[in-house]
């Protein structure tokens, strides 16, 4: 019988394909193992004790995408029904690798499985998160799923863990650079209040902070204001490539409603939004639009809001 | 001097996209622009271009069709990279590979590549605008038997050798790799330089070439198929509130969104 994998840096992270897995192991019958880059035989067992039939160790030999490119190439040599992982970037990286010499499909950020006369039935957004496709897969594929979608059955029991050795070649690693991590729960506030390209400096952000404490909410960001501008960390970054956020209120302030960014919003109740330009496509996406400078509005808001407290 | 290639596509332009009654997405309807992203990557081979010397190809598979129909517009999103400081351009078109999934264009891609000789250095987006898979880097890199690096924010190029940052979601990694090798650029990674009329212009004259199935001797076979694309129904108010005086559009905003019991004034 053919297995399922499922990968992560760390058993934390393979832990989040652990439900998706569980599915498809409920219809076809395969085993699921675990596979991690590195972590301890305990922490192994308690994210997947009960649940995965195996698990292997590479210990923290070499660089993540080629070792576990290379994992996959063992653990597949007797057939594989599947390859999973949370959609991280290292992991992305390493399934399709692996899918390339397979010669076989795979799937990035994969939101619904469903199972059709004995046939799996898997979505993805795409067009920018602007639509659902729908695919029909056959094993052996790759496919990896946000993380949080899927919840993880519970771990208990023991689980034997295996020491795996690969050989893979890798770029030389010459120096790392840990994030900053801010303390925000963005994915858990009630308002959000979203900032883009529209302010001009860093310290213009302050209006929008100010904003945020007197609605009781959180300051999120489109990813230029993140990522290239580095004016907010990166935990405040909203979109396709960041947080989902599913607030009541989502106030975006500049933001030009790129489907990308709009894609880590649409499950808001309310959208309300300020853009200079009538013709921004954020309207479309808005509850209620307001069309100005919110170098005018948001001072006019604040004093309004201060009146009333 | 270096033989660079970039992997350009021709994406759906997801802000123009049309859709069916029913909700399906009438890719053959909408226009196509080059992938967001992939300005970066032709931005980041151009730059390789202008410090080690040689030459910039692009690459690009058609991936929506009909391509009888959709040809003008692959050869629009060509010029545009040629204006850009690409030298030639090598497109793929064939309607047997439209749809295709990464599985499909990293191999078409790397049976071209192999065509014309072989790269130095292959540069590609972190993912496309419209599907977003972020695959092709990884899977050209394993089939072509070439170190990969992913998510290059930015790239030193020191005595011939590449010295890479990775962004990753929790840290900045810096690699080192030597040539040949695959990468894919994010979209912090440059600022794509918009071309000059003198270089658009000079776009015309630079050679585009077009290739079937038969060129390329890629077998697509039906490992997955894509069922349907259906757009995602959003049902918003759209109330527009002119905020020419701001005090009374911002009296109007809080009355609106207390009225839906979204904020609470004054709490
Ligand atoms: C593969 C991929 C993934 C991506 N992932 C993400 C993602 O996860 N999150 C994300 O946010 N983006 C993402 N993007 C980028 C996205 O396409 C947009 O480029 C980005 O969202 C734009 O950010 P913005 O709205 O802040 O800036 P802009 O698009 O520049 O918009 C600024 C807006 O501010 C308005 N404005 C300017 N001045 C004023 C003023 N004084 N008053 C009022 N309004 C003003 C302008 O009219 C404009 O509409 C991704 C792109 C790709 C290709």
């Amino acid at each position: 019988m053919s297995r399922i994998v499922v990968a992560g840096e760390n058993s934390q992270q393979a832990r989040e394909a652990l439900g998706f897995a569980k599915i498809l192991s409920d219809v076809s019958g395969s085993t699921i193992s675990f596979l991690v880059f590195s972590g301890t035989s305990d922490e192994i067992a308690s994210a997947a004790g009960g649940i995965a039939s195996e698990a292997y160790n590479l210990n923290g030999a070499g660089h993540p995408p080629e070792s576990l490119a290379a994992a996959l190439d063992i653990l597949s040599k007797d057939g594989i029904y599947a390859v999973v992982a949370p959609a991280l970037k290292n992991l992305t990286d390493a399934l399709a690798r692996f899918s390339a010499k397979a010669r076989i499909p795979m799937l990035t950020e994969v939101i619904e499985a469903h199972v059709m006369d004995d046939e799996l039935l898997l979505k993805r957004g795409v067009m920018a998160g602007r639509a659902i496709g729908e695919y029909h897969v056959k094993p052996p594929f790759t496919a990896t799923v946000p993380m949080k979608k899927f919840e993880p059955p519970e771990a208990s029991g023991a689980l034997e863990v295996e020491d795996l050795e690969v050989s893979a070649e890798a770029p030389k690693l010459i120096g790392v650079e840990k994030k900053v991590k801010g303390e925000v729960d963005i994915e858990g506030a009630e308002i959000v209040i979203g900032v883009g390209r529209g302010f001009k400096k860093e310290e213009d952000l302050k209006t929008a902070f100010q904003l945020a404490e007197l609605l009781g909410g959180e300051v999120g960001c489109s990813r230029p204001i993140a990522a290239d501008y580095g004016w907010l960390p990166e935990d405040r970054w909203i979109g396709i490539s960041s947080k989902k956020i599913r607030p009541k209120l989502y106030f975006a302030i500049g933001i030009s409603g790129a489907p990308q960014h709009m894609s880590g919003v649409l499950d808001s109740k309310i959208i309300a939004a300020v853009n200079k330009d009538k013709n921004a496509p954020i309207f479309q996406y808005a509850d209620y639009g307001i069309v100005g400078d919110l170098y005018q509005f948001l001072p006019a808001l604040l004093k309004k809001l201060e009146e009333k407290q | 001097m270096a033989r660079v290639a970039v992997l350009v596509k021709a994406a759906i332009d997801v802000n123009l996209m049309k859709a069916d009654p029913q909700g399906n997405v009438l890719a053959q309807q909408t226009p196509l622009v080059i992938a967001e992203y992939d300005r970066n990557a032709v931005q980041a081979a151009v730059e390789i271009k202008g410090k080690l010397g040689g030459s910039v190809a692009a690459f690009s598979l058609a991936s929506w069709g009909p391509v009888s129909a959709k040809k003008k517009e692959y050869e629009n999103v060509m010029r545009e990279v040629l204006a850009m400081g690409v030298d030639e351009a090598h497109v793929v078109l064939d309607d047997g590979y439209v749809d295709g999934t990464p599985l499909v264009t990293a191999e078409v891609m790397a049976a071209l590549a192999g065509k014309l000789g072989g790269f130095d250095i292959y540069v590609t987006g972190e993912g496309s605008s419209d599907m977003v898979s972020s695959q092709l880097a990884p899977r050209l890199g394993a089939l072509l038997g070439l170190p990969v690096v992913t998510f290059t924010k930015r790239i030193d190029i020191e005595d011939g050798g590449f010295k890479i940052t990775r962004d990753l979601e929790d840290k900045l990694e810096v690699v080192h790799v030597d040539p040949p090798l695959v990468m894919s650029v994010t979209g912090e990674a440059n600022q794509p330089r918009l071309p000059t009329l003198l270089q658009i212009r000079r776009a015309f004259v630079k050679p585009i070439k077009f290739y079937t199935a038969q060129d390329i001797g890629v077998k697509r076979e039906a490992k997955i198929e894509q069922l349907a694309i259906k757009v995602l129904a959003q049902k918003r108010k759209n109330v527009i509130i002119d905020g020419s005086k701001p005090e009374e559009a911002a009296e109007v905003l809080i009355q609106r969104l207390t009225e839906e019991g979204v904020i609470i004034p004054g709490r």
